[in-house]
């Protein structure tokens, strides 16, 4: 080993690292080597004084054990993290909640309910609900709403274009009262509930008819009472209370009675042979609806015969020729022989009936001005006698010419249409040329038949009438103009017609002076059916079969604004035909009627119904001219229009046709038609108000409390801290590299928030920066806890109060600016109109309803009309009595002479819609008026007329007066009517009585030619008084005998004795009958009242009685 | 830091870190109080240390400048007035550790971790480089040139 081997190893040597092998070569070479040997000896030197240098550098014992100990790290430390982690936590929820809480706005969804308080039960129901912005006022499509009406929901729509929903429901069919409705709206910026209550209703119509107009006493009053409900027109079943009066105001009956499932309830009342005569009020009472009808109770005698008389116009001008034609038929069908006497004012003209029973006059209108009377009388060839009467106006007025606008209202701005309207007084069209001057230009223009001219004029308009001239010369200056001064709006609302029947379309078209979209509601009876928008300026309604009756079209722009108005009719839908058909064209007296009747509905298809259905002597009618008004039309019209008859018919220029007052009642009422009540909307400014308060107090709380903990934690710390250098603290937090940092991160977050947000007043952007800090600072709370922890506290001190800071300033940005104030546009795209696939569906809906409608319409057949089918042989010749010689077979005596033939107020037909009646035919020689109507379940109504004829070609009548009295000469008329075809004479034999005395034979002789009427007279003196009856046989070719009763009256003073007094048990009267009194001529009518009634009676009595 | 793992590391560096103090203060007193504030430090900034390998190298610079802040007050408390124990003639057997300690403190600290280890702890080649994170060789290199370095200075020393 050389010294430069050797050199690198002497410090493994020194150390004694050597491996063994090289020890022993290292050892070898420094034995033989001086100067390695002494560099060795210098290192080792080297070694110890290295060795001796280091010696006493070394911590003293227990160095380590204080520096553990002054670290402080023997402390429990997750007590600190827990601490810190609940801080942390603390502080999130504070912030959060505060941002929260901030963050809430009020929904701007607003929504508007207008409609009507009353729904009928189960009918059409519509609500018109706009779905719009609060703030912004902008509509809201395709929102969804629901309606809930009596907690079932009716149905869900979507909004439109125009936030509102196109569409009716059905009422549920619940009890009458009141019941909830909830309108359910969810839009994109919300939604909402609205709740009110509303009234449903059943109203009643009743409908009481009797079975003739007038009556006898003792025969029997029938009263019929048919209950329908007024909206729907189905039957309504329940209980009714009926009520009569007499004519003095006394309660002669008031019964209770049930209505049936075809709201058909029933009465009769037999009446005594001593009444009170005069009008008699007959009451019905059916769920508190009222309905009242007089009937007539007087004595009198049918008439023989029909005098009709008819002239050529209702008014003549001085002057005028008055034609007119009078007609008298007997009422089993054949026409009257005889003289007439006419009397025209103060002329008198003469005359013989023709073949054809007519007769023809000419007089001339009087001088004078005012309302003549026309009479006419007849006399048959059996001298009976009739009279009728009519009126006529006289009148130099000239024609009238009405200016009407459409609608009644005026719509400025936009071509109104106007009719003008040349009448006669009487109401009679004229047809006229009319000069006008129209907006300073001249026009003139021809009225049509039906006295009316149209023309379109641009409102505001001045018409002035130049001048309007008839056919007859005559000429007026004076225009009626029926406009509503207080009704003008800016819509128009215009009809293809004014009547419709349910099932049609009526197309509305809409003008209007603005752009936009128009509401249109169809109203009944205050009840909203339909609603639409329309975004053009026409729309189509198909009216719907349970929609009729005067119904009301509103249009307007804003919700609650006055509204464009127009009425139109539609009329019932078609209802039932009744078809009766009698065996025979005519019976004989005591034969044995059978009548058929088949019920079928507008299509033809049979249905079960309750047929009302009564048989009366034409005779009674040809007595008292029954107005008999259209059940249908009474039925269906608004009371305000319940008299224009007019207005039914369908071209609507016919409204005019009429007497000018229709048309004036029409106006009245387009006028009186108001917008539809706001039943409620969302209280949007007053809930924003609740949240902006509720915001506010929460805010404040949470400042207070905020404010509070800041002070208890700077507090804390400062206590904590006291006495630490300030310089130190500062130098310290230099030092820390976190806190460094998230101060610097709080700071810019804090003012980038605060600049996006009060530029831009961004709520939401606030809101992520805010959720951000709050997150930030909550790690920072965490870890200034963990620094705080490890004595670092002052690192942590800066962000810990930083972040207070930075919290508080957060919430104290965002109170009152986040609420409602919004700019963010959150309904931007729900406003922008757009057609959904919900709208073309339904319209597409629609187009199909209408062409199947279309398919169905069209093959309709035409319903055949009701006939009386004769028999196969004709029964009218009476049987021959075969004059071969031997005893003739004494004729039947006719004696039964009702004038209520039969009545039936409810005969249920069978599913087959069939009924069947056989009527015994009573012994009159007349015609009967059998009127039938039908009401179905489905409220489906009809009625019919039809006459059953009762004849035979030979018979005789007693002519007697209404009343004899005894002592009394008279002679009777027995008229003998030959309708053989061949002469023959007839003898007429009277059957002797004791109640008489004959003046002259038993036995008269008539010779009559073939159809002719003749009249034997058999003088009497009248013996007795009372109900007595005559008897006449009458033998020709053939027979007949006839017996009838008149009343004979005692001759004498009636003196009236009452006693009233108050029974109980057994009770005595006395009455003293005068000494002079007529022998057997002495009545005694007892009366017994309820105890409490009985007053209330006689004070109605009292009250009544003229004078009280 | 865990207690346990903050005396395990007092334990493995007090001597090294009280020697850097010392190596400038030359004061016991003053050198434990700052080898004491260094592992303070490193106990506070332990979980934040990125390297944990790194902590011995942080410690002696976090002792040398305690150390040397120390020195530098102390000037500044006595400006020239009270003179520096250092400055004081000191025995012969002083001056010359002083200069060992002089040489200790110029080392590059790989060396100066070895030469602790070799000293102060006496340990073998083998433990000294499990210790340092070296090998063998390199140990016994890296001692051979210390050796040289303070026989230098001590030579020097002698010259001069």
């Amino acid at each position: 080993m050389s010294c430069d081997e050797l050199r690198p190893k002497l410090s493994w040597y020194l150390d004694g690292e050597l491996p063994q092998a090289e020890l022993e070569a290292v050892r070898e070479h420094l034995a033989a080597c001086r100067a390695c040997a002494a560099e060795v000896a210098e290192l080792r030197a080297c070694d110890e004084e290295i060795g001796a240098a280091l010696e006493g550098v070394r911590p003293s014992r227990g160095f380590a054990a204080k520096v553990v100990a002054a670290s402080g790290a023997r402390r429990p430390r997750w007590v600190f993290r827990l601490a810190a982690a609940a801080a942390a936590l603390i502080l999130c929820l504070a912030g959060g909640s505060s941002l929260y809480v901030n963050s809430l706005e009020a929904s701007p969804l607003q929504v508007l309910l207008h409609g009507t308080e009353r729904f009928h039960a189960d009918s059409m129901g519509a609500l018109r609900v706009f779905v719009r912005n609060g703030q912004s006022r902008l509509p809201i499509a395709s929102a969804s709403v629901r309606i809930l009406l009596a907690g079932r929901e009716v149905g869900s729509w979507r909004t439109g274009p125009a936030g509102t929903i196109d569409g009716g429901f059905r009422v549920p069919d619940v009890a009458d009262g009141t019941w909830p409705l909830a309108v359910e709206v969810d839009s994109p910026v919300g939604k909402d509930v609205i709740r009110r209550s509303v009234t449903v209703t059943r109203e009643v119509r009743l409908l009481v008819t009797t079975d003739k107009p007038v009556y006898q006493p003792g025969q029997t009053v029938r009263l019929r009472a048919l209950a329908l409900n007024a909206f729907t027109l189905k039957p309504r079943a329940g209980d009714a209370v009926f009520e009569v009066h007499d004519s003095k105001g006394n309660r002669i009956l008031r019964e209770p009675a049930k209505l049936s499932e075809f709201g058909i309830g029933s009465l009769e009342l037999p009446l005594a042979d001593e009444v009170n005569l005069g009008t008699w009020r007959v009451r019905v009472d059916a769920s508190g609806v009222v309905q009242e009808r007089a009937i007539e109770v007087a004595k009198y005698a049918l008439p023989k015969f029909k005098v009709d008389l008819e002239l050529d116009r209702p008014s003549y001008r001085p002057g005028d020729a008055v034609k007119g034609t009078v007609r008298a038929a007997y009422f089993f069908g054949k026409t009257v022989r005889g003289r007439v006497l006419a009397r025209v004012g103060a002329e008198t003209l003469t005359g013989e009936l023709r073949e054809d029973g007519s007769w023809e006059f000419q007089a001339p209108a009087p001088a004078a001005e005012g309302l003549i009377k026309v009479e006419a009388t007849v006399t048959d060839t059996a001298d009976h006698r009739e009279t009728k009467a009519t009126g006529a106006h006289v009148s130099r007025e000239s024609f009238r010419v009405t200016l009407y606008p459409e609608g009644g209202q005026i719509a400025r701005g936009l071509e109104n249409a106007f009719y003008l309207i040349a009448a006669y007084p009487d109401g009679r069209p004229a047809k006229a040329e009319i000069a006008l001057e129209v907006n300073g230009a001249a026009l003139t223009m021809t009225t049509d038949e039906l006295g009316v001219a149209r023309m379109a004029v641009k409102a505001p308009y001045l018409i002035r009438l130049d001048r309007a001239r008839d056919a007859a010369g005559s000429e007026t200056r004076v225009l009626r103009d029926l406009r509503e001064s207080s009704s003008s709006t800016d819509l128009l609302v215009r009809l293809d017609k004014a009547s419709y029947r349910a099932g049609e379309t009526m197309s509305v078209e809409v003008l209007s002076t603005a752009p936009g979209p128009v509401y249109l509601d169809v109203v009944k009876g205050g009840q909203l059916l339909l609603t639409r928008v329309l975004d053009g300026a026409k729309t189509e309604i198909d009216l719907p079969p349970d929609l009729f009756g005067t119904i009301q079209l509103l249009a307007y722009r804003d919700a609650g604004a006055a509204p464009a108005v127009r009425v139109a009719h539609v009329g019932v839908p078609e209802g039932l035909s009744i078809r009766p058909r009698a065996a025979k064209e005519a019976f004989r007296p005591g034969e044995e009627m059978p009548v058929e009747f088949e019920v079928v509905d507008k299509d033809g298809k049979p249905v079960q119904a309750a047929l009302g259905i009564s048989v009366v002597d034409e005779a009674l009618f040809g007595l008292v001219e029954s107005k008999i008004a259209s059940e249908k039309a009474w039925l269906s019209l608004a009371p305000e229009l319940l008299d224009t008859r007019g207005f039914l018919q369908a071209d609507p220029r016919a409204i005019f046709g009429g007497p000018n007052a229709d048309a004036q009642r029409f106006v009245s009422a387009n006028a009186r038609a108001r917008a539809l009540p706001r039943l409620a909307e969302t209280p949007w400014a007053a809930r924003l108000a609740a949240l902006r308060e509720r915001v506010r107090s929460f805010n404040e709380r949470f400042l207070t409390l905020a404010k509070a903990s800041a002070v208890i934690v700077v507090l804390g710390l400062l206590v904590a801290l006291f006495g630490a250098p300030l310089l130190d603290l500062l130098r310290r937090v230099r030092d820390s590299q976190f806190s460094g940092m998230l101060v610097l991160f709080l700071g810019v977050l804090s003012i980038g928030s605060l600049l996006i947000g009060s530029v831009l007043g961004f709520h939401g952007v606030v809101f992520i920066f805010s959720a951000l800090l709050v997150a930030f600072l909550a790690h920072g709370v965490y870890s200034t806890g963990w620094w705080f922890l490890r004595g670092n506290a002052a690192a942590g001190l800066g962000s810990l109060v930083l972040g207070f800071a930075a919290l508080l300033f957060a919430a104290q940005f965002t109170v009152g600016r986040s609420v409602g104030d919004s700019l963010l546009p959150l309904d931007a795209p729900a406003a922008a109109p757009e057609k959904g696939a919900g709208f073309e569906a339904r319209m597409r809906e629609i187009r199909r309803y209408r062409s199947e409608e279309r398919l169905e319409s069209s093959p309709r057949s035409e319903a055949p009309g009701p006939s009386i089918v004769a028999g196969a042989p004709r029964a009218e010749a009476a049987p021959v009595m075969k004059e071969t010689g031997g005893a003739r077979e004494p004729a039947r005596v006719r004696e039964w002479f009702p004038e209520t033939l039969f009545w039936q107020p409810q005969l249920i037909t069978d599913e087959k819609g069939r009924a069947r009646l056989t009527l015994p035919a009573a012994d009159s020689i007349t015609s009967w008026r059998l009127m039938a109507d039908a009401i179905a379940r489905s409220g489906a109504l009809g009625s019919q007329q039809a006459r059953l004829r009762v004849f035979q070609d030979f018979f005789v009548d007693i002519d007697f007066p209404v009343a004899l009295t005894k002592g009394d000469r008279v002679h009777v008329p027995v008229a003998v009517y030959n309708y053989l075809p061949e002469p023959q004479s007839v003898a007429v034999r009277v059957e002797r009585q004791p109640w008489f005395e004959l003046l002259d034979g038993e036995r008269k002789t008539v010779a009559l030619k073939a159809g002719e009427v003749g009249v034997a007279y058999f003088g009497l003196r009248v013996r007795e008084s009372g109900r007595k009856a005559l008897t006449v046989h009458a033998e020709g070719k053939t027979a007949d005998a006839i017996r009838r009763t008149v009343e004979v009256f005692e001759k004498g003073r009636e003196v009236p004795i009452s006693v009233s007094e108050r029974i109980r048990g057994r009770k005595a009267f006395a009455f003293e009958i005068p000494a002079n009194a007529i022998e057997g001529a002495s009545v005694v009518f007892a009366r017994i009242a309820p105890p409490k009634g009985d007053l209330l009676e006689g004070l109605e009595g009292m009250v009544r009685l003229p004078g009280g | 830091m865990e207690r346990q793992a903050f005396e395990r590391l007092v334990r493995e560096h007090q001597e090294m870190v009280f020697c850097v103090a010392y190596s400038h203060c030359r004061d016991r007193a003053a050198a434990e109080d700052v080898a004491q504030e260094a592992f303070l430090k490193a106990f506070r900034a332990a979980d934040e240390m990125k390297e944990p390998a790194r902590m011995k190298t942080w410690l002696y610079s976090v002792a040398r400048n305690g150390a040397v802040d120390w020195v530098r007050r102390r000037r500044h408390e006595r400006p020239g007035g009270v003179p520096d124990r250092a400055a004081e003639a000191p025995p012969p057997a002083e001056e010359r550790a002083g200069r060992v300690l002089a040489v200790l403190d110029s080392l590059q600290e790989d060396h100066r971790e070895i030469m602790l280890l070799r000293y102060v702890k006496g340990l073998s080649y083998a433990e000294i480089a499990k210790a340092a994170g070296s090998t063998v060789g390199a140990v016994g290199e890296k001692l051979h040139r210390i050796r040289e370095a303070v026989r230098r200075k001590l030579r020097l020393e002698v010259e001069s």
